[in-house]
């Protein structure tokens, strides 16, 4: 009982101190948010139409809090935000930010997730591609493509792919989640229009990551048939595929999981890129608009979504490794 | 309407629209760059983008039309079937048309237009036009489909100012007490009616916004499509892209260098039309640079403007000539603009006391080199080009202009307080032909960006507001148009057009300078 | 570091870096005309690589350009874009025996307004080397002194500064860099401070763990045991040690840099004209792929040319490291985490 038992504690506290880890990193990126964006210069409530009268400005900076001092507005913006989620109103549209958000973030979810999908797919596929003859022409040329896809920027192959995919073959439509009037589809429908739209930005965005991926399966396949456990592997007369796909990526996965998460960041920095080629209605579009509009809120509350993405990211592979590798529970 | 709204400052109007193979004749896609978060105009977006939907629900009294070539605005009749003034223009009285209803059947009533007036004034509301009623001192119901507006003065521009704005659903819409209309703009589509020629279908916010046909709409026979879909698409080359891949049939708010790709496509066909702006630069007067008027002639004979159009338009806009555009009857057809000639500008510029002292190819006047800041905002692509060419061409007589991009929100600051030495705007005219808020000395803090007076000026601006016979006025704006030539407190650089592409197999299309959408109900598959 | 050690691909990531930066040097000597020169732009937008236009020159006026001249009558015919336009020939200044002979010739192309591709591509490359070499240089000190003082300061230093960095490690990078760009609108130093100032974080952990594990070398305990000073000891002897991971870093990030500034640029909040970068030459080609596919596609080349330089340097950097720390007769390739790991901390 006892002896079964001590691990799960063990678990359970790692998990509680991650998670509390990850709660204080989100008090401070929340903090530092508001910090950036207090300092700068501009006021984004100056009314556009020098004629509008001045008691308009201040009628709205009055809605948006904005009359008092700058410690109380992080105090009230802290507060509402951990303790209703509610992060204001957005100046632009005066449509609360949760909403705007709530709606933004699916996407984004999808969008990653269909290019995190991609990178792994085409990251493992061309790392084992490289790997089974090392310093062959195709070794080489996966890994001078990895290179080519990590050097030119998302946002080139982006434009490219959408004139000659979209515009030249008309393989994918142009940006957008959704057809027009797709209210209409049926969920079958609707679904396969959305995967119709969703996979060529997935696959560009997954394609310029997917360079890590390949170079590392790559290398750790080599590596893994120098170890011990691969000169086993290869002595007991194993193929080279059930070698690999069985054990070496076995060897490899919990550092694969690693690099998903902590290549989050990328990822959502990619989207935003993505994003905006690809006219995908996600949280790098609300976020560019917003900063391009001064419109506070919205710039914060997006800028803390990342965050708390990233956040969560890590956090989730945090766990996973410790399922994964057993040799972390007794940390 | 009297709303000078600084384009591109605001937004970027973008449409289009598509179908299928089989077209679906019942429906029409239109893609733009909108943002509609709200049917409630008073707390909407203040974008032309914005009014051009919201007029397809909403109607006003009257409804401003497109041409202004022959003379003043013209109104033809909206929710109003008729409207007199009295003697002493203080009072307008308005009848409404017994047979607009919206769409959860009320009647649209006089109540309605008074409810609307006390929306747009209410300072917890927050209309950012609401100075359109500044004269208005009371609406008055006189019967159900009668109103009366009282005015404190006599006004030229009522007609515009009454009809700025959409009538609002007073039974609906009451309930919530105005000071909370700005915390919840949601709250609008739960209670939505309307009653214009269109209905509120669906919306995906950010993507799309699905209109459909309004079938007890008063003008009978009208709209002629059942469904038309806006879709979000925010700039011209996915616009273009979407339009050549088929995915749109109509597409406006195309830039000038994706029209090339559409000019001579099969099925589609490109209007340029006018969208009542000028793009000008406007020189800061209380710099010691621009102080008079000489050196900004010398400016102007500087900057190589055909030039800049043709590159940067590629034939598509033409060359400014006065802020009195050239589809407007007041503007000036003999005024000769200054011709470009560097070596002119320079003998100007010697003359005016400039003078390359030191010789490091920069001309000084008292010791201050001519060297100077040319500010615009972010985002307006041909403007930004356009100031490169000014640089250039401003570099070969010695002096020495450092564009220079500004956020939007910081630019709108700047100007009216006389923060900057020169900047690329463009403006949309005032269709009363009111120069007072651009150049009137008593503007400046205003609109009066360059602090440009000028007693003559302020004079025939003066004179023309006040008349009731506009086109009396004609001689006085010509006047006008010579002095600012003259004086050059901002050098119009061209006059812009919007560029639509729309299919072949739609008809009674037609942009006007109000909006895109114009005629949208009238709008039909072959 | 013998440069025979470095294996042929970093060797060829070294010239590359190499040639560029020789490029941006020798730019006004290299650079046919002037980058920001708009002769006669309605003329000579948009010109296709290798095409060349005919200048024709008159007393005091700008030079005109044609794609051909004639003569008809007293009168030079120019046959232009728009349209033929005459001159009389006796105005001419530059028409000789053999007509008018100048040509003004674009090796690559020109962009929208006329000015030659080539001469921008050089004189840009100044601005991008710049801002990727500054901002790697800057991301290196902040990273390296950052890591250092946890490694060294004590628990107390080491947990504040090791949650600082998770902290702004979990913004997106390009994400922090629009939403700092935007709101305080950068010059060139500030992109450099920007991008240099945001990308450190990943190096400082990475130099603490270094430091950390080299703490505990014989040659870290023996010259702590000699009495030297943890300072003496952490810049005579640690960072030392820890250079070529350093130096691999430090690479990688120059190719970093240069793609966020066009990533900004592209979202329209790099380097302010006249001054251009590759990044700001893509932005501006952007609305013209279609038509003039050479405005965007030559600055792309020159980023994708920098980036695989300082990739492939790095890479090599890191095999030769792999090679050094598992020693003789262990395939050196076959170990890479560095590379990895330096390259998942960038963009």
């Amino acid at each position: 009982m006892g002896l079964a038992l001590a691990p799960v504690a063990g678990v359970i506290r790692l998990v509680l101190r991650r998670v509390a880890a990850a709660a204080v990193l989100f008090l401070i990126v929340l903090t530092l948010t508001f910090a950036a964006v207090a300092g700068a210069p501009g006021d984004p409530l100056s009314p556009n139409d020098p004629r509008i009268p001045t008691e308009h400005a201040e009628r709205l900076r009055a809605l948006y809090g904005l009359d008092q001092p700058l410690p109380a507005q992080y105090l009230r913006w802290l507060g509402a935000v951990l303790l209703s989620w509610d992060w204001g109103q957005s100046y632009q549209t005066g449509r609360p930010v949760s909403d705007l958000l709530f709606e933004s973030l699916p996407p984004t979810l999808l969008l990653a997730g269909g290019a995190l999908f991609t990178q792994y797919l085409l990251g493992i596929g061309l790392g084992l591609i490289a790997a089974r003859r090392p310093n062959s022409w195709l070794d080489l040329g996966v890994r001078a493509a990895s290179l080519l896809v990590y050097a030119l920027p998302t946002f080139w192959v982006g434009l490219m792919a959408v004139l000659i995919v979209g515009v030249g073959l008309g393989l994918a439509p142009i940006g957008g989640m959704t057809s027009a009037a797709a209210y209409e589809l049926g969920p079958l429908a609707a679904l396969l229009d959305v995967l119709a739209h969703l996979w060529l930005p997935a696959l560009v965005l997954g394609l310029c990551m997917a360079g890590d991926i390949a170079r590392y399966t790559r290398s750790s396949l080599i590596e893994f048939q120098t170890t011990d456990a691969g000169r086993a592997a290869k002595a007991r007369g194993l193929p080279w595929t059930r070698i690999v796909f069985v054990h070496g990526l076995a060897h490899a996965a919990p550092r694969l999981l690693q690099m998903a998460a902590v290549s989050a960041p990328l990822l959502l920095s990619g989207a935003i890129v993505a994003e905006a080629v690809f006219v995908w209605p996600g949280l790098g579009s609300t976020t560019l608009q917003a900063i391009q509009a001064g419109d506070v809120p919205v710039v914060l509350a997006a800028t803390a979504y990342g965050a708390a993405l990233v956040i969560a990211a890590s956090l989730a592979a945090d766990l996973l490794l410790v399922r994964l590798d057993p040799r972390l529970q007794a940390e | 309407m009297r709303r000078l709204a600084v384009a591109g400052l605001t937004a970027v109007v973008g449409w289009g629209c598509g179908s299928d193979a089989p077209r679906d004749t019942t429906r029409l896609t239109v893609g733009l760059r909108f943002d509609y978060p709200t049917p409630n105009e008073l707390i909407g977006p203040p974008t032309l983008a914005y009014a051009a939907i919201n007029d397809q629900m909403f109607p006003s009294l009257m409804e401003e039309q497109g041409d202004f070539r022959e003379g003043p605005p013209v109104w033809a009749p909206g929710l109003a079937e008729g409207w007199e003034f009295s003697e002493d223009r203080l009072q307008l009285t308005v009848r409404l048309r017994s047979d607009a209803s919206w769409s959860d059947g009320e009647p649209v009533t006089a109540e309605d237009v008074r409810f609307t007036w006390l929306a747009q004034t209410d300072t917890e509301v927050a209309w950012s036009s609401s100075y359109v009623h500044e004269a208005t001192v009371d609406v008055e119901v006189l019967d159900p489909h009668t109103v009366r507006f009282h005015f404190d003065a006599a006004l030229p521009t009522a007609l515009a100012d009454v009809s700025t704005g959409a009538i609002l659903p007073r039974h609906a819409w009451e309930a919530r007490p105005f000071a909370e209309w700005r915390g919840d703009p949601d709250w609008f589509f739960d209670a939505l009616v309307t009653s214009g020629p269109f209905r509120l279908v669906s919306r995906t916010p950010g993507s799309e916004l699905v209109l459909g046909r309004n079938p007890d709409h008063f003008e009978t026979d009208l709209p002629r499509l059942e469904r038309v879909i806006l879709r979000n698409t925010p700039d011209s080359t996915a616009l273009t892209n979407r339009l050549l891949a088929g995915e749109l049939d109509v597409a406006t708010g195309i830039g000038a260098t994706d029209a090339s790709r559409i000019d001579g496509q099969p099925g589609l066909h490109l209007i340029a039309y006018s969208n009542r702006q000028f793009t000008f630069v406007v020189w800061n007067t209380t710099r010691p640079w621009f102080a008079d008027a000489a050196t900004r002639r010398a400016l102007a004979l500087a900057i190589d403007r055909q030039a800049i159009v043709d590159t940067i338009w590629h034939g598509y806009a033409r060359v400014g000539r006065s802020p009195v555009i050239s589809g407007v009857w007041a503007h000036d057809p003999d005024l000769e603009p200054w011709p470009h000639d560097p070596e002119a500008a320079r003998t100007t510029l010697r003359d005016a006391g400039w003078i390359d002292v030191d010789g490091d190819g920069i001309i000084e006047r008292g010791g201050r080199p001519f060297r100077f800041e040319l500010a615009t905002n972010t985002g307006a692509v041909a403007r930004w080009d356009a100031m490169q060419m000014i640089q250039a061409d401003l570099r070969t007589v010695g002096i020495d202009a450092q564009p220079r991009r500004v956020e939007p929100n910081a630019l709108n600051q700047r100007l009216p307080e006389q923060d900057f030495d020169a900047a690329a705007v463009a403006i949309a005219i005032d269709t009363n032909l009111d120069f007072r808020p651009l150049f009137h000395s008593e503007e400046v803090g205003g609109y009066n960006f360059a602090a440009y007076a000028n007693p003559e000026a302020d004079r025939l601006i003066e004179s023309f507001a006040t008349r009731t016979d506009p086109l009396g006025g004609r001689e006085d704006l010509h006047r006008l148009q010579r002095i600012l030539r003259d004086d050059q407190p901002m050098l119009v650089l061209w006059e812009p057009v919007s560029l639509a592409a729309f299919n072949d197999d739609l008809e009674s299309v037609a942009p006007n300078a109000v909006s895109p959408l114009a005629n949208l109900k009238e709008w039909a598959w072959r | 570091m013998r440069r025979s050690s470095l294996p042929r691909p970093a060797r060829a990531g070294a010239w590359i870096l190499a040639c560029l930066a020789v490029l941006a040097v020798a730019a006004p000597l290299l650079a046919p005309y002037d980058p920001a020169a708009q002769l006669d732009a309605a003329e000579s937008s948009r010109r296709p690589p290798l095409s060349s236009l005919l200048v024709v020159r008159t007393e005091g006026a700008e030079p005109r350009l044609a794609e051909r001249v004639s003569v008809e009558g007293d009168d030079l015919v120019l046959l232009r874009r728009s349209g033929s336009v005459r001159l009389p020939l006796g105005s001419v200044t530059n028409y000789g025996k053999h007509g008018v002979t100048e040509r003004r010739r674009a090796w690559l192309g020109t962009d929208a307004l006329g000015r030659d591709l080539l001469s921008r591509l050089l004189y840009g490359a100044r601005i991008s080397l710049t801002i990727g070499l500054l901002a790697a240089a800057l991301a290196l000190t902040a990273g390296t002194a950052v890591g250092s003082l946890a490694a060294t300061g004590g628990r107390f230093v080491d947990q504040f500064l090791m949650r600082t960095v998770d902290g702004l490690l979990c913004f997106p990078h390009l994400a922090l860099v629009l939403l700092l760009a935007a709101l305080y609108r950068p010059g060139t130093w500030l992109l450099v401070i920007l991008i240099g100032g945001t990308g450190w974080m990943g190096l400082a952990r990475l130099v603490r763990a270094e430091i950390l594990r080299l703490k505990q070398e014989p040659f870290a305990l023996a010259a702590a045991a000699a009495g030297r000073s943890p300072a003496g000891v952490l810049v005579r002897h640690l960072l030392p040690n820890a250079t070529t991971p350093l130096l691999i870093d430090a690479s990688l990030r120059v190719g970093g840099s240069i793609l966020v500034e066009a990533a900004l640029s592209f979202l329209g909040l790099g380097v302010q004209p006249p001054q251009a970068s590759w990044g700001s030459m893509i932005a501006e080609g952007q609305s013209h792929l279609t038509t003039a596919w050479w405005i965007a596609a030559f600055p792309g080349l020159m980023v994708a040319a920098a980036v695989i330089g300082s990739s492939l340097l790095a890479d090599g950097l890191s095999d030769r490291l792999a090679g050094l720390r598992a020693g003789k007769g262990r395939p050196a390739r076959a170990r890479a985490p560095w590379a990895i790991r330096t390259w998942l901390g960038q963009t």
